[in-house]
Protein backbone atom coordinates (compact mmCIF):
# COMPACT_ATOMS: atom_id res chain seq x y z
CA UNK A 1 0.00 0.00 0.00
CA UNK A 2 2.69 2.44 1.01
CA UNK A 3 4.78 1.58 -2.03
CA UNK A 4 1.75 2.13 -4.19
CA UNK A 5 1.16 5.54 -2.66
CA UNK A 6 4.76 6.57 -3.18
CA UNK A 7 4.51 5.55 -6.81
CA UNK A 8 1.27 7.47 -7.11
CA UNK A 9 2.87 10.65 -5.82
CA UNK A 10 5.91 10.37 -8.04
CA UNK A 11 3.63 10.02 -11.04
CA UNK A 12 1.52 12.96 -9.92
CA UNK A 13 4.50 15.13 -9.21
CA UNK A 14 5.25 14.80 -12.90
CA UNK A 15 1.89 16.27 -13.83
CA UNK A 16 1.81 19.97 -14.45
CA UNK A 17 0.48 21.87 -11.48
CA UNK A 18 0.03 25.27 -13.06
CA UNK A 19 -3.54 26.44 -12.81
CA UNK A 20 -3.78 28.37 -16.02
CA UNK A 21 -7.05 29.62 -17.58
CA UNK A 22 -8.10 31.20 -14.28
CA UNK A 23 -8.95 27.94 -12.56
CA UNK A 24 -8.39 27.70 -8.83
CA UNK A 25 -6.39 24.47 -8.96
CA UNK A 26 -5.13 22.03 -11.58
CA UNK A 27 -7.25 18.89 -11.68
CA UNK A 28 -5.89 16.63 -14.42
CA UNK A 29 -7.39 13.54 -12.78
CA UNK A 30 -10.88 15.00 -12.44
CA UNK A 31 -12.61 11.92 -13.89
CA UNK A 32 -10.89 9.54 -11.47
CA UNK A 33 -11.39 11.99 -8.61
CA UNK A 34 -15.10 12.28 -9.34
CA UNK A 35 -15.42 8.48 -9.26
CA UNK A 36 -13.73 8.36 -5.84
CA UNK A 37 -15.88 11.27 -4.69
CA UNK A 38 -19.07 9.35 -5.45
CA UNK A 39 -17.79 6.38 -3.44
CA UNK A 40 -16.78 8.61 -0.53
CA UNK A 41 -20.14 10.35 -0.59
CA UNK A 42 -22.02 7.05 -0.67
CA UNK A 43 -19.95 5.85 2.31
CA UNK A 44 -20.72 9.03 4.19
CA UNK A 45 -24.42 8.73 3.49
CA UNK A 46 -24.60 5.04 4.39
CA UNK A 47 -22.15 4.79 7.28
CA UNK A 48 -20.44 7.88 8.58
CA UNK A 49 -23.32 10.34 8.74
CA UNK A 50 -25.72 7.92 10.48
CA UNK A 51 -22.92 6.86 12.82
CA UNK A 52 -22.22 10.50 13.69
CA UNK A 53 -25.92 11.11 14.39
CA UNK A 54 -26.10 8.10 16.71
CA UNK A 55 -22.85 9.14 18.38
CA UNK A 56 -24.22 12.62 18.95
CA UNK A 57 -27.40 11.32 20.57
CA UNK A 58 -25.92 8.41 22.48
CA UNK A 59 -22.81 9.88 24.02
CA UNK A 60 -22.80 12.39 26.85
CA UNK A 61 -21.29 15.78 26.10
CA UNK A 62 -18.61 15.13 28.70
CA UNK A 63 -17.45 12.02 26.89
CA UNK A 64 -17.27 13.87 23.56
CA UNK A 65 -15.30 16.62 25.21
CA UNK A 66 -12.80 14.32 26.91
CA UNK A 67 -12.44 12.07 23.89
CA UNK A 68 -11.77 15.03 21.58
CA UNK A 69 -9.16 16.37 24.00
CA UNK A 70 -7.41 13.03 24.36
CA UNK A 71 -7.19 12.36 20.65
CA UNK A 72 -5.90 15.85 19.91
CA UNK A 73 -3.42 15.49 22.77
CA UNK A 74 -1.89 12.47 21.04
CA UNK A 75 -1.31 14.46 17.87
CA UNK A 76 0.86 17.02 19.71
CA UNK A 77 4.22 15.19 19.33
CA UNK A 78 3.66 15.16 15.56
CA UNK A 79 2.60 18.83 15.62
CA UNK A 80 5.78 19.65 17.57
CA UNK A 81 7.99 17.85 15.05
CA UNK A 82 6.29 19.70 12.20
CA UNK A 83 6.81 23.12 13.80
CA UNK A 84 10.48 22.25 14.34
CA UNK A 85 10.77 21.23 10.68
CA UNK A 86 9.09 24.50 9.70
CA UNK A 87 11.70 26.36 11.74
CA UNK A 88 8.95 27.89 13.88
CA UNK A 89 10.58 27.89 17.32
CA UNK A 90 7.77 29.90 18.91
CA UNK A 91 4.95 27.53 17.92
CA UNK A 92 7.16 24.50 18.59
CA UNK A 93 7.78 25.55 22.18
CA UNK A 94 4.13 26.53 22.65
CA UNK A 95 3.15 23.04 21.51
CA UNK A 96 5.65 21.50 23.90
CA UNK A 97 4.27 23.65 26.72
CA UNK A 98 0.72 22.67 25.84
CA UNK A 99 1.67 19.00 25.87
CA UNK A 100 3.37 19.34 29.26
CA UNK A 101 0.56 21.35 30.87
CA UNK A 102 -2.21 19.05 29.68
CA UNK A 103 -0.27 15.90 30.55
CA UNK A 104 0.42 17.07 34.10
CA UNK A 105 -2.59 19.25 34.96
CA UNK A 106 -5.05 17.90 32.41
CA UNK A 107 -5.21 14.29 33.61
CA UNK A 108 -2.87 13.03 30.91
CA UNK A 109 -4.57 14.99 28.14
CA UNK A 110 -8.23 14.31 28.95
CA UNK A 111 -8.73 17.93 29.95
CA UNK A 112 -7.44 21.09 28.37
CA UNK A 113 -6.25 23.63 30.99
CA UNK A 114 -3.51 24.74 28.56
CA UNK A 115 -5.98 26.77 26.51
CA UNK A 116 -6.81 28.80 29.62
CA UNK A 117 -3.08 29.25 30.24
CA UNK A 118 -2.79 30.92 26.87
CA UNK A 119 -1.53 27.88 24.98
CA UNK A 120 -4.45 27.05 22.69
CA UNK A 121 -4.29 24.28 20.12
CA UNK A 122 -2.55 25.39 16.93
CA UNK A 123 -2.58 22.34 14.71
CA UNK A 124 -0.23 21.96 11.79
CA UNK A 125 0.77 19.05 9.58
CA UNK A 126 3.44 17.83 7.22
CA UNK A 127 1.57 19.16 4.20
CA UNK A 128 2.05 22.66 5.67
CA UNK A 129 5.68 21.81 6.47
CA UNK A 130 6.24 20.88 2.83
CA UNK A 131 4.59 24.17 1.80
CA UNK A 132 6.93 26.09 4.12
CA UNK A 133 9.86 24.42 2.34
CA UNK A 134 8.56 25.71 -0.96
CA UNK A 135 7.16 22.41 -2.27
CA UNK A 136 4.40 23.11 -4.79
CA UNK A 137 0.81 22.23 -4.09
CA UNK A 138 0.53 19.94 -7.09
CA UNK A 139 -2.72 18.77 -8.63
CA UNK A 140 -5.94 18.23 -6.71
CA UNK A 141 -6.74 14.69 -5.55
CA UNK A 142 -9.66 13.10 -3.83
CA UNK A 143 -8.43 10.14 -1.82
CA UNK A 144 -10.56 7.11 -0.99
CA UNK A 145 -11.81 7.43 2.64
CA UNK A 146 -9.53 10.41 3.39
CA UNK A 147 -11.31 12.81 1.07
CA UNK A 148 -9.96 16.01 -0.51
CA UNK A 149 -6.21 16.47 -0.87
CA UNK A 150 -3.46 17.58 -3.19
CA UNK A 151 -0.27 15.80 -4.24
CA UNK A 152 1.58 17.75 -1.53
CA UNK A 153 -1.01 17.06 1.16
CA UNK A 154 -1.12 13.35 0.27
CA UNK A 155 2.59 13.06 0.90
CA UNK A 156 2.01 15.05 4.10
CA UNK A 157 -0.69 12.63 5.20
CA UNK A 158 1.69 9.67 4.83
CA UNK A 159 4.42 11.37 6.85
CA UNK A 160 1.96 12.50 9.54
CA UNK A 161 0.73 8.93 9.91
CA UNK A 162 4.34 7.91 10.45
CA UNK A 163 4.65 10.67 13.10
CA UNK A 164 1.60 9.46 15.04
CA UNK A 165 2.57 7.57 18.20
CA UNK A 166 -0.51 5.34 17.85
CA UNK A 167 0.89 4.05 14.56
CA UNK A 168 3.56 2.23 16.52
CA UNK A 169 1.36 0.72 19.17
CA UNK A 170 1.57 -2.97 18.51
CA UNK A 171 0.92 -5.98 20.64
CA UNK A 172 -1.95 -8.35 21.12
CA UNK A 173 -5.25 -8.41 19.28
CA UNK A 174 -6.86 -6.34 22.02
CA UNK A 175 -4.49 -3.44 21.49
CA UNK A 176 -4.96 -3.53 17.72
CA UNK A 177 -8.73 -3.51 18.17
CA UNK A 178 -8.53 -0.72 20.73
CA UNK A 179 -6.36 1.43 18.48
CA UNK A 180 -8.64 0.83 15.48
CA UNK A 181 -11.68 1.72 17.60
CA UNK A 182 -10.11 4.98 18.71
CA UNK A 183 -9.34 5.88 15.11
CA UNK A 184 -12.85 5.03 13.93
CA UNK A 185 -14.41 6.94 16.81
CA UNK A 186 -12.21 9.93 16.05
CA UNK A 187 -13.48 9.95 12.47
CA UNK A 188 -17.07 9.81 13.69
CA UNK A 189 -16.38 12.51 16.27
CA UNK A 190 -14.91 14.86 13.67
CA UNK A 191 -17.80 14.20 11.27
CA UNK A 192 -20.15 15.12 14.09
CA UNK A 193 -18.33 18.29 15.07
CA UNK A 194 -18.33 19.59 11.48
CA UNK A 195 -21.81 18.37 10.66
CA UNK A 196 -23.25 21.63 9.39
CA UNK A 197 -20.37 22.39 7.07
CA UNK A 198 -20.00 18.86 5.71
CA UNK A 199 -23.73 18.41 5.09
CA UNK A 200 -23.82 21.75 3.37
CA UNK A 201 -20.96 20.92 1.01
CA UNK A 202 -21.96 17.31 0.31
CA UNK A 203 -25.74 17.41 0.19
CA UNK A 204 -26.88 20.98 -0.27
CA UNK A 205 -24.65 22.11 -3.09
CA UNK A 206 -25.17 22.00 -6.80
CA UNK A 207 -22.00 20.01 -7.52
CA UNK A 208 -20.58 18.58 -4.33
CA UNK A 209 -17.33 17.56 -6.00
CA UNK A 210 -16.57 21.14 -7.06
CA UNK A 211 -17.80 22.62 -3.76
CA UNK A 212 -15.55 20.32 -1.76
CA UNK A 213 -12.57 20.98 -4.00
CA UNK A 214 -13.07 24.75 -3.85
CA UNK A 215 -13.52 24.84 -0.09
CA UNK A 216 -10.58 22.53 0.59
CA UNK A 217 -8.10 24.34 -1.65
CA UNK A 218 -8.94 27.79 -0.29
CA UNK A 219 -8.90 26.62 3.30
CA UNK A 220 -5.50 24.95 2.86
CA UNK A 221 -4.04 27.99 1.12
CA UNK A 222 -5.20 30.14 4.00
CA UNK A 223 -3.47 27.79 6.43
CA UNK A 224 -0.29 27.89 4.36
CA UNK A 225 -0.29 31.66 4.82
CA UNK A 226 -0.49 31.28 8.59
CA UNK A 227 -4.26 31.16 9.08
CA UNK A 228 -4.82 34.67 7.80
CA UNK A 229 -6.37 35.53 4.49
CA UNK A 230 -3.55 36.40 2.14
CA UNK A 231 -4.66 39.36 0.05
CA UNK A 232 -2.50 38.08 -2.83
CA UNK A 233 -4.68 34.96 -2.99
CA UNK A 234 -7.89 36.97 -3.30
CA UNK A 235 -9.30 37.26 -6.79
CA UNK A 236 -9.01 40.65 -8.46
CA UNK A 237 -12.50 41.15 -9.84
CA UNK A 238 -11.59 44.34 -11.65
CA UNK A 239 -8.51 42.75 -13.17
CA UNK A 240 -10.64 40.50 -15.37
CA UNK A 241 -10.41 41.29 -19.02
CA UNK B 1 14.22 85.08 -13.97
CA UNK B 2 11.76 86.13 -11.38
CA UNK B 3 8.85 85.41 -13.70
CA UNK B 4 10.23 81.99 -14.42
CA UNK B 5 10.52 81.32 -10.72
CA UNK B 6 7.04 82.59 -10.07
CA UNK B 7 5.62 80.56 -12.90
CA UNK B 8 7.27 77.38 -11.69
CA UNK B 9 6.13 78.08 -8.17
CA UNK B 10 2.54 78.60 -9.21
CA UNK B 11 2.64 75.53 -11.43
CA UNK B 12 4.00 73.49 -8.52
CA UNK B 13 1.23 74.67 -6.24
CA UNK B 14 -1.43 73.92 -8.80
CA UNK B 15 0.14 70.51 -9.42
CA UNK B 16 0.30 69.69 -5.74
CA UNK B 17 -3.29 70.78 -5.16
CA UNK B 18 -4.47 68.68 -8.08
CA UNK B 19 -2.54 65.69 -6.73
CA UNK B 20 -4.02 66.10 -3.28
CA UNK B 21 -7.50 66.48 -4.67
CA UNK B 22 -7.16 63.41 -6.86
CA UNK B 23 -5.72 61.46 -3.95
CA UNK B 24 -8.64 62.17 -1.68
CA UNK B 25 -11.06 61.40 -4.48
CA UNK B 26 -9.43 58.09 -5.44
CA UNK B 27 -8.23 56.42 -2.29
CA UNK B 28 -10.79 54.46 -0.35
CA UNK B 29 -10.56 55.39 3.31
CA UNK B 30 -10.50 52.65 5.91
CA UNK B 31 -13.27 54.36 7.85
CA UNK B 32 -15.52 54.44 4.80
CA UNK B 33 -14.91 50.75 4.18
CA UNK B 34 -15.69 49.94 7.82
CA UNK B 35 -18.81 52.07 7.77
CA UNK B 36 -20.00 50.34 4.63
CA UNK B 37 -19.52 46.91 6.19
CA UNK B 38 -21.33 48.05 9.32
CA UNK B 39 -24.31 49.23 7.26
CA UNK B 40 -24.35 45.96 5.33
CA UNK B 41 -24.24 43.99 8.58
CA UNK B 42 -27.10 46.06 10.00
CA UNK B 43 -29.20 45.26 6.92
CA UNK B 44 -28.45 41.55 7.25
CA UNK B 45 -29.05 41.42 11.00
CA UNK B 46 -32.39 43.18 10.53
CA UNK B 47 -33.28 40.53 7.99
CA UNK B 48 -32.21 37.72 10.33
CA UNK B 49 -34.36 39.08 13.15
CA UNK B 50 -37.46 39.12 11.00
CA UNK B 51 -39.54 36.01 11.03
CA UNK B 52 -39.80 34.74 7.50
CA UNK B 53 -39.54 31.83 5.21
CA UNK B 54 -36.51 31.06 3.07
CA UNK B 55 -38.16 32.42 -0.08
CA UNK B 56 -39.13 35.83 1.20
CA UNK B 57 -35.77 36.15 2.90
CA UNK B 58 -33.98 35.34 -0.33
CA UNK B 59 -35.75 38.17 -2.14
CA UNK B 60 -34.83 40.62 0.61
CA UNK B 61 -31.26 39.39 0.71
CA UNK B 62 -31.05 39.89 -3.04
CA UNK B 63 -32.00 43.55 -2.70
CA UNK B 64 -29.48 44.03 0.13
CA UNK B 65 -26.76 42.45 -2.01
CA UNK B 66 -27.67 44.57 -5.00
CA UNK B 67 -27.53 47.78 -3.00
CA UNK B 68 -24.38 46.98 -0.98
CA UNK B 69 -22.30 44.85 -3.34
CA UNK B 70 -21.25 44.99 -6.95
CA UNK B 71 -23.34 42.06 -8.14
CA UNK B 72 -22.83 42.64 -11.88
CA UNK B 73 -19.07 42.58 -11.35
CA UNK B 74 -19.33 39.41 -9.28
CA UNK B 75 -21.50 37.83 -11.99
CA UNK B 76 -19.06 38.76 -14.69
CA UNK B 77 -16.11 37.40 -12.72
CA UNK B 78 -17.98 34.18 -11.95
CA UNK B 79 -18.83 33.63 -15.61
CA UNK B 80 -15.11 33.63 -16.38
CA UNK B 81 -14.29 33.05 -20.02
CA UNK B 82 -17.94 32.46 -20.87
CA UNK B 83 -18.65 36.17 -20.32
CA UNK B 84 -17.07 37.13 -23.62
CA UNK B 85 -19.05 34.48 -25.46
CA UNK B 86 -22.35 35.99 -24.27
CA UNK B 87 -24.10 38.67 -26.24
CA UNK B 88 -25.41 41.78 -24.45
CA UNK B 89 -28.85 40.31 -23.85
CA UNK B 90 -27.41 37.12 -22.39
CA UNK B 91 -25.10 39.11 -20.13
CA UNK B 92 -28.04 41.06 -18.71
CA UNK B 93 -30.06 37.90 -18.23
CA UNK B 94 -27.09 36.16 -16.66
CA UNK B 95 -26.55 38.95 -14.14
CA UNK B 96 -30.21 38.80 -13.07
CA UNK B 97 -30.25 35.00 -12.82
CA UNK B 98 -26.93 34.97 -10.96
CA UNK B 99 -28.12 37.61 -8.50
CA UNK B 100 -31.21 35.59 -7.63
CA UNK B 101 -29.23 32.35 -7.46
CA UNK B 102 -26.62 33.56 -4.96
CA UNK B 103 -29.31 35.18 -2.80
CA UNK B 104 -31.17 31.86 -2.62
CA UNK B 105 -27.97 29.95 -1.90
CA UNK B 106 -26.80 32.25 0.87
CA UNK B 107 -30.15 32.77 2.51
CA UNK B 108 -30.38 28.99 3.01
CA UNK B 109 -27.21 29.17 5.11
CA UNK B 110 -28.73 31.86 7.31
CA UNK B 111 -30.70 29.29 9.25
CA UNK B 112 -27.42 28.14 10.77
CA UNK B 113 -26.75 31.56 12.21
CA UNK B 114 -30.06 31.95 13.91
CA UNK B 115 -29.79 32.17 17.69
CA UNK B 116 -28.54 35.67 18.32
CA UNK B 117 -25.18 35.93 16.61
CA UNK B 118 -22.75 38.58 17.82
CA UNK B 119 -20.89 40.42 15.11
CA UNK B 120 -18.22 43.05 15.58
CA UNK B 121 -16.07 44.89 13.13
CA UNK B 122 -12.48 43.80 13.62
CA UNK B 123 -9.20 44.75 12.03
CA UNK B 124 -8.71 45.92 8.47
CA UNK B 125 -6.05 45.01 5.94
CA UNK B 126 -5.03 47.11 2.97
CA UNK B 127 -5.39 44.86 -0.07
CA UNK B 128 -3.87 47.41 -2.43
CA UNK B 129 -5.69 47.71 -5.74
CA UNK B 130 -8.17 45.07 -4.66
CA UNK B 131 -9.49 47.33 -1.90
CA UNK B 132 -9.68 47.06 1.88
CA UNK B 133 -10.34 43.83 3.72
CA UNK B 134 -12.57 44.30 6.78
CA UNK B 135 -12.89 41.55 9.38
CA UNK B 136 -16.20 40.93 11.14
CA UNK B 137 -16.05 37.66 13.07
CA UNK B 138 -19.39 36.13 14.05
CA UNK B 139 -19.64 34.50 17.45
CA UNK B 140 -22.54 32.26 18.33
CA UNK B 141 -23.16 30.91 21.83
CA UNK B 142 -21.58 27.47 22.37
CA UNK B 143 -19.70 27.47 19.13
CA UNK B 144 -16.42 28.36 17.52
CA UNK B 145 -16.41 31.89 16.12
CA UNK B 146 -16.74 32.10 12.35
CA UNK B 147 -14.15 34.18 10.50
CA UNK B 148 -15.88 36.57 8.10
CA UNK B 149 -14.11 39.16 5.97
CA UNK B 150 -15.43 41.68 3.46
CA UNK B 151 -13.45 43.01 0.56
CA UNK B 152 -14.59 46.59 -0.02
CA UNK B 153 -13.59 48.62 -3.05
CA UNK B 154 -14.53 51.90 -4.69
CA UNK B 155 -13.11 51.11 -8.10
CA UNK B 156 -16.61 50.61 -9.44
CA UNK B 157 -17.42 54.27 -8.77
CA UNK B 158 -18.98 53.84 -5.33
CA UNK B 159 -18.02 52.15 -2.06
CA UNK B 160 -19.23 48.56 -2.32
CA UNK B 161 -18.56 45.00 -1.31
CA UNK B 162 -16.76 43.03 -4.03
CA UNK B 163 -16.09 39.79 -2.17
CA UNK B 164 -17.10 38.00 1.02
CA UNK B 165 -14.61 35.61 2.62
CA UNK B 166 -15.96 33.10 5.13
CA UNK B 167 -13.39 30.96 6.93
CA UNK B 168 -10.87 31.78 4.24
CA UNK B 169 -13.25 30.82 1.46
CA UNK B 170 -13.89 33.56 -1.08
CA UNK B 171 -17.41 33.85 -2.43
CA UNK B 172 -16.14 35.18 -5.76
CA UNK B 173 -13.62 32.37 -6.25
CA UNK B 174 -16.19 29.77 -5.17
CA UNK B 175 -18.92 31.07 -7.47
CA UNK B 176 -16.51 31.18 -10.36
CA UNK B 177 -15.62 27.52 -9.83
CA UNK B 178 -19.24 26.50 -9.43
CA UNK B 179 -20.58 28.44 -12.42
CA UNK B 180 -17.75 27.04 -14.49
CA UNK B 181 -18.66 23.48 -13.50
CA UNK B 182 -22.36 24.12 -14.22
CA UNK B 183 -21.50 25.42 -17.66
CA UNK B 184 -19.22 22.47 -18.41
CA UNK B 185 -21.99 20.08 -17.41
CA UNK B 186 -24.21 21.79 -20.00
CA UNK B 187 -21.53 21.57 -22.69
CA UNK B 188 -20.92 25.29 -22.56
CA UNK B 189 -24.51 26.20 -23.42
CA UNK B 190 -25.03 29.65 -21.86
CA UNK B 191 -28.82 29.67 -22.31
CA UNK B 192 -29.14 26.37 -20.46
CA UNK B 193 -26.93 27.74 -17.70
CA UNK B 194 -29.11 30.85 -17.35
CA UNK B 195 -32.28 28.76 -17.34
CA UNK B 196 -30.79 26.58 -14.63
CA UNK B 197 -29.81 29.57 -12.47
CA UNK B 198 -33.32 30.99 -12.87
CA UNK B 199 -35.00 27.80 -11.75
CA UNK B 200 -32.60 26.56 -9.05
CA UNK B 201 -34.51 26.15 -5.81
Amino acid sequence: MQLFCTFFIVVLAGCSSGSGDGRLVADPLEDVNRGIHEVNKALDRAVLRPAADVYDLATPTLFKHVFGNAVRHLTLPGVFVNYVLQGDAEEASATLGRFAVNTVYGAGGALDPATEFGLPAAPTDFGLTLASWGVEEGPYLELPLFGPSTARDTLGLLVDTALQPTTYVTGGVEITIASATVRALDTVDRRNRNKGLIDDVLYRSEDSYVSLRTAYIQNRRQRVSGGETNVDDLPDLFGEE
Amino acid sequence: MLTLFRRTFIAAIIGATALMASHSADALETDDAKAHVQETLNDILDLLRQPGTGKSRAAQLQSIMESRANVPLLARFSAGRAWREMDKGQQTEFIQAFSRYIAVTYSRRFDEYSGDPKIEIGKTTDAGRKGILVESPISVPNGEPVAVEWLVSDRGGRVEVVDLIIEGISMAATQREEINAMLEKRNGNVDKLIAHLQSAP
